[in-house]
């Protein structure tokens, strides 16, 4: 019970400090639920991604379809944002359920090109049908239309889905499902040998995945007060989830968490000091992608802790330092610090 | 009338798509390389021409190939850092890779050439050739003679050198085409240079009849990934027709329906050839094809 839910309260526990950080001022508020939101983005395209193994990059059109929805309903019918959200949902739904029919037929590069031109053709389609910004009305604090005048409750709300993924995801890994995911993560046609029927579950892990997005789409609406087709539909917000998981670790629960907290506070910290250089924030994200192609297959946490380890190891007096037979304390790390070279000398 | 002339557009339009997929599937095909970056290629193509179009002023027809001479050169150093290095890294790190590629192109240009859109203005590219009641447009005539020249050329190379065989052994079995002595990782480096510099064409070509932001490489990215499967991956025949196909369902779909949708339309053909004709217009049902339908 502990084992299999200590990843998620740790990120329960990160989050509660979040909360308190995000209280002392609306500029601290509305970071931390920017970065709830993108850890929700992330941990949607964990399950398809990290850990059933297709590479979405159209997790952009789940977002944006329920941003447009509750925006939309409100500002047209007055429709609150909670109904809103299920409307988005279910709508969401029916695309991932289409979409996944598709593309998931296709093998690994061609389901991540069609997911990806997804996001493209919607943006194109909703700026055909004339929405080229919708603007949320403001209705000042009202609990009723989700509206409020700091970013700290949007955050409570985000922080609470957030921690519900966790620990969905933490639950994922024992059931049967989960390890379906990850056999088919690693082997497909291993998995389809050994009787797991994988496009059925690649289809779950990618409706899942969906959901998260929905959800991380709808708060995101809430806190931007404007909708624009070419923002949410953007390749890049489906290459940020992607960017965010593969810096704190594909396939792991805290992944998503960790990667948020890395990437979107340095974000808009760029944005915030290089304001006159646009593209600055993407190219470094673009670099961060290029040294996981070269040199780590399981994300950046893994190189950092086991660059970590070897320093630790290097750095201790030497009298400590193993000799040529290591003591029996030590063999994990050696062992860790041997797979760790042997990653890095696979790759030269 | 309307048709016809639609027809021919697209026809116009189409044989630049041809030499954006001929590109890409000379990297599948022959090196199997995940290249999301060929549309931002064709991006700092069109980027070059517009440089080098300020500085000198010249036609951009005699820009064309010192474009393709510098995109080599480009596509040469990318072999060297990037395609080689990944290759046996497997399909996941070269995604990662390109799309990493593809945002550097992208916001590099993004801070040196402004979000604005900007184009070349020449006397000849907006001025049509009349015949009879049909208008040729001669900034696309440019692109249909380039890419029929290219297409011929390319084949030649494929069908009729030596250096083709030696592609074409690799394309099927490296580890045989090895065997019998040839230097397979030197073809890989020319297969990645002929693509480079076929997405170099296209942006030369396409900078003349349209103008260039920072996004447009995204729009290129249907296309390049529908073209190769429409024409049937290996088939260079099969390229030019599913270039041309493409060109003119775009063209007819913004001519009936609205502009904003024509690529919409390109995708719903791509879902239907996939369920449907899953080999393409030209390829064979036994060609190693890398779509599970």
């Amino acid at each position: 019970m502990l084992r299999t839910y200590s990843a998620p309260l740790v990120g329960i526990a990160i989050l509660v400090v979040g909360g308190v950080y995000g209280a002392t001022s609306e500029s601290a508020a509305n970071l931390v639920a920017m970065t709830a939101v993108w850890a929700l983005m992330a941990c949607g395209w964990n399950i398809i991604s990290g850990y059933a193994g297709p590479i979405s990059l159209g997790q952009a059109a789940f977002f944006g379809i329920t941003a447009f929805i509750t925006t939309v309903l409100f500002a047209k019918w007055n429709v609150t944002p909670y109904l809103g959200l299920i409307v988005g949902l279910v709508v969401s739904l029916l695309l991932a359920t289409v979409i996944g029919l598709v593309t998931l037929r296709l093998s690994g590069l061609y389901f991540t090109l069609a997911t990806l031109t997804i996001p493209l053709i919607m943006a194109t389609l909703t700026r055909y049908f004339g929405y080229h910004e919708v603007a949320r009305p403001y209705v000042g604090e009202s609990l009723a239309y989700f509206q409020f005048n700091g970013s700290l409750a949007y955050y409570v709300v985000a922080a609470v889905l957030v921690a519900g993924a966790l620990l969905f995801t933490a639950r994922l890994e024992g059931t049967r499902t989960g390890r379906y995911f990850v056999a088919i993560r690693e082997n497909e046609r291993a998995a389809e040998a050994s009787g797991v029927p994988t496009f059925r579950y690649k289809f779950v892990a990618f409706l899942l995945g969906s959901v998260f997005a929905s959800l991380a789409g709808w708060v995101y609406s809430q806190l931007s007060f404007v909708f624009s087709p070419d923002e949410v539909y953007n390749p890049i917000v489906s290459v940020q989830a992607l960017l965010i998981v593969l810096i704190g670790g594909p396939g792991t629960v805290l992944g998503p968490l960790v990667g948020a907290l890395l990437v979107i506070p340095l974000g808009e910290f760029t944005a915030v000091y290089f304001s006159q250089l646009p593209g600055l924030n993407e190219l470094m994200y673009a670099i961060v992608l290029l040294v996981v192609a070269f040199w780590s297959r399981r994300g950046l946490y893994p190189l950092l802790v086991g660059g970590a380890r070897v320093l630790w190891i290097r750095l201790r007096p030497a009298g400590e330092r193993p000799v040529k037979t290591p003591a029996v304390t030590d063999d994990a790390a050696q062992e860790g610090a041997a797979r760790d070279s042997a990653e890095v000398g696979r790759s030269t | 009338m309307v048709l016809l002339q639609a027809l021919l557009n697209g026809l116009l339009v189409g044989a630049i798509w041809g030499v954006l997929g001929l590109g890409k599937q000379i990297v599948l095909g022959v090196i199997h390389f995940v290249n999301f970056a060929h549309g931002h290629l064709v991006l700092l193509a069109m980027y070059l021409a517009l440089l080098l179009w300020t500085l000198t002023q010249a036609d951009p027809f005699l820009l064309l190939p010192i474009v393709v001479v510098i995109m080599a050169g480009v596509g040469w150093l990318l072999d060297r850092v990037l395609v080689r290095p990944l290759v046996p890294r497997g399909e996941r790190a070269q995604m990662i890779a390109t799309l990493a590629l593809a945002l550097i192109i992208e916001n590099l240009a993004l801070m040196i050439a402004s979000p604005q859109p900007r184009s070349i203005q020449t006397w000849w590219a907006d001025t049509a050739l009349r015949l009879g009641g049909l208008f040729l447009n001669y900034g696309q005539l440019m692109g249909l003679v380039v890419s029929a020249v290219v297409f011929a050329a390319t084949w030649w190379l494929i069908r009729r050198t030596p250096l083709g065989v030696m592609i074409r052994a690799t394309s099927q079995n490296r580890e045989a085409a090895q065997y019998m002595g040839i230097n397979t990782s030197r073809v890989y480096g020319i297969a990645f240079v002929l693509s480079v510099v076929l997405a170099g064409v296209v942006g030369a070509v396409y900078i003349v009849s349209s103008p260039v932001d920072p996004s447009t490489a995204w729009s290129f990215l249907i296309l390049m990934f529908v073209v190769p499967v429409l024409g049937g991956l290996g088939s260079i025949p099969g390229t030019a027709l599913a270039g041309v196909l493409v060109g003119i369902v775009q063209v007819l779909s913004s001519t009936y329906l609205d502009i904003e949708l024509q690529n919409m339309i390109v995708f719903v053909l791509f879902v239907l050839f996939l369920v449907l004709r899953p080999q393409g217009l030209l390829g064979k049902a036994t060609d190693q094809f890398r779509i599970s339908v």
